[in-house]
């Protein structure tokens, strides 16, 4: 180890060798320089120069109410920044209510629930519709039937601006879903020239949509979890046909029936959720608890009847919890997660009925008393306190939205119809608190 | 100005409080005399760390330009001398750092040995002296090391005199001397190959 130590060298030499002896007669000249520079130089004020140049102490209690005021003016500029921007609700659970967005005459409007302000935001030949705001209330995302008579996927601003198709050519496209940070869609289609219906994810910026979980992954109807991790759809088998509002719905054919699968949204995890099977208009708009814990459904029941079914999220207790004579259709959650609603059809009058609100487990039932609506899903505010449903008018045999029927979930105050003949799917736009 | 007077003046070391308190007040004459009373010690400072007498003079200007500026705002007129001497040293690294950061492609020792980065010119091959090689090895050390080697070898500064010099706790200095110390040992076997 000695061998590899530096080698000593004395005070002594190091000083010696060190020590540089100017040259005097430099020295002389470098000083006239430096004294004539002085006398040219003024001096700093006392403050400055004490808080530049004073003791270690006071630098560093200057530097600290610099960083301190810095900090100060950082922060006022932070909030006066997020101030000015538009704060977004968080994607799941209670928020403020926004503009309502439907579709009226093949054109989407937006307007305020008490239906003021309704403002137009797509025009020209095409049909429009379906229209769905993202969690963040930023953006919609809607149908376009073309004249081609294929479809597209579009997403707008919320005034209607900068349309981005995310996908076209296709034959019929279902619900989307969007993604808990409302940069993806999920929606479910069958391409043009295709006789079998895919889940396909588009980023909302930019046109293209990816076909999830390979070609023999059929689904329909994707709903994406709150926590973004998975997406539960309806697999169809390939011996079914896809449904399609063109064709006219088809039921089982044979082979394996429908049920309810979950899948990664990168193709990831495929497994079955559901015992529960369905066709037809079941296993559709399935819903994700807000808490993501458990999923509500449409199926058939034992009686053959639609009823409405609760399952948490990892397969257990599914239940069946709207037995009764009549028809229960698509279920909704309530912004907190401590009601479900759902239309119950007349067994008299077609296809009308009364929504009526539940705990998830099908207690305590609520039926709204009011207008008549028909079977899509009723919509709940995102602050919970109203549910809009789709009026139907009794006395006319047209199959067709009367108006927006604004219920109280709990049944206190009386329901309000706003006319609006023939209006289709509606949105609730959720902003900040 | 009379060399041996700079001379004379340089065997002494005390500030008179009341000339500095004149230059404070913006006295140029008195900052002056303050100034060649240690100008060569200051130079011989200078000198030691950058090891080159263009870069020392250039450390001492601004060295002396900014605590002329800076002289207000010095509280104890008793400290001139310990506040004079952290300004030479920093300013002396700072040209250091300088002169390194232009040098980044000019031809290292290690690469030619026939190159003394001294500039004197003289190749491996010659015979060189203990102090040769000392001086050699001392400008491969980092200026930080290089000022406190000179505060303590050259200066003969006590560690609590550098450690209130340059403004860091007695531990800190001791620790950098003792650093600075095995950086010139390891330098001197490189040198000594």
């Amino acid at each position: 180890m000695s061998a590899r130590s530096p080698l000593p060298v004395s005070d002594e030499q190091i000083r010696v060798a060190l020590s540089r002896r100017p040259d005097t007669e430099q020295m002389a000249d470098d000083l006239d320089v430096i004294v004539a520079t002085v006398e040219r130089t003024r001096q700093r004020s006392r403050l400055l120069a004490r808080w530049a140049a004073g003791g270690t102490r006071t630098r560093s209690v200057g530097v600290l109410l610099v960083v301190v005021a810095l900090l100060l003016m950082l922060g006022v500029l932070v909030v006066a920044f997020v101030g000015s921007r538009h704060r977004l609700p968080p994607p799941f659970g209670v928020a403020k209510p926004g503009l309502i967005a439907f579709d009226l005459g093949g054109h989407l409007f937006v307007a305020n629930p008490d239906g003021t302000g309704r403002q137009q935001i797509t025009s020209g030949q095409v049909l429009d519709g379906r229209a769905k705001w993202s969690p963040d209330g930023t953006t919609i995302a809607y149908e376009s039937r073309m004249a081609d008579r294929s479809t597209a996927l579009i997403a707008v601003d919320a005034a209607g601006r900068h349309p981005i198709v995310l996908a076209d050519h296709l034959a019929i496209i279902g619900d989307l879903t969007w993604s808990p940070d409302s940069r993806r869609v999920a929606f479910g289609a069958r391409l043009v020239g295709t006789e079998v219906a895919h889940i396909y994810i588009a980023d909302a910026d930019r046109p293209g949509a990816i076909e999830l979980g390979g070609p023999d992954v059929n689904g329909w109807e994707p709903a994406w979890s709150p926590d973004g991790n998975q997406i539960v759809f309806k697999r169809i088998y390939p011996s079914l046909q896809p449904p399609s509002f063109a064709d006219g719905a088809k039921g089982h054919q044979g082979g394996a029936p429908d049920a309810l699968w979950l899948i990664g949204p990168d193709g990831s995890n495929l497994h079955r959720l559901t015992a529960t099977t369905g066709a037809f208009d079941a296993l559709w708009n399935t819903v994700w608890s807000p808490d993501g814990k458990r999923l509500a459904f449409l199926a058939a029941g034992l009686d053959g009847r639609f009823d409405v079914y609760v399952i948490n999220a990892d397969g257990t207790d599914e239940r069946n919890i709207s037995n009764s004579p009549e028809d229960e259709y698509w279920p909704s959650w309530s912004p907190d997660g401590t009601r479900i609603a759902f239309p119950r059809m007349s067994l008299t009058i077609n296809n009308a009925g009364s929504l009526v609100v539940v705990d998830p487990d099908g207690s305590n039932p609520i039926v709204l008393k009011g207008p008549l609506v028909n079977s899509n899903a009723a919509v709940w505010s995102p602050d919970g306190t109203r549910l809009l449903g789709y009026g139907k008018n009794p006395d006319t045999s047209i199959d067709a939205n009367s108006g927006i029927a604004v219920f109280d979930p709990s049944g206190r105050a009386p329901p309000i119809l706003i006319p609006a003949d023939n209006f289709g799917d509606a949105s609730w736009q959720r902003l900040a608190p | 100005m009379a060399i041996e007077a700079l001379n004379h003046r340089a065997a002494s070391d005390s500030a008179s409080p009341a000339l500095v308190e004149r230059a404070q007040s913006g006295d140029a004459r008195a900052f002056e005399l303050l100034i060649e009373a240690r100008f060569w010690r200051l130079n011989r400072l200078a000198l030691s760390i950058t090891t080159n007498e263009a870069d020392a003079r250039d450390a001492l200007q601004e060295a002396c330009l900014h605590a002329w500026r800076e002289l207000p705002g010095l509280r104890d007129p008793a400290r001139f001398d310990a506040w004079l001497w952290r300004i030479a040293v920093n300013s002396c690294r700072t040209v250091m750092r300088g002169r390194r950061r232009v040098s980044i492609h000019e031809i290292t020792i290690e690469d030619d040995p026939s190159i003394e980065p001294g500039g004197s010119g003289r190749a491996m091959g010659d015979s060189l002296s203990e102090s040769d090689v000392i001086q050699r090895a001392f400008q491969r050390l980092h200026p930080d090391k290089r000022a406190i080697l000179i505060l303590h070898h050259v200066e003969e500064r006590e560690v609590g005199d550098i450690a209130d010099l340059l403004g860091i706790p007695v531990g800190t200095a001791k620790w950098r001397l003792f650093a600075a110390r095995r950086a010139l040992e390891r330098a001197l076997k490189v040198e000594r190959r």
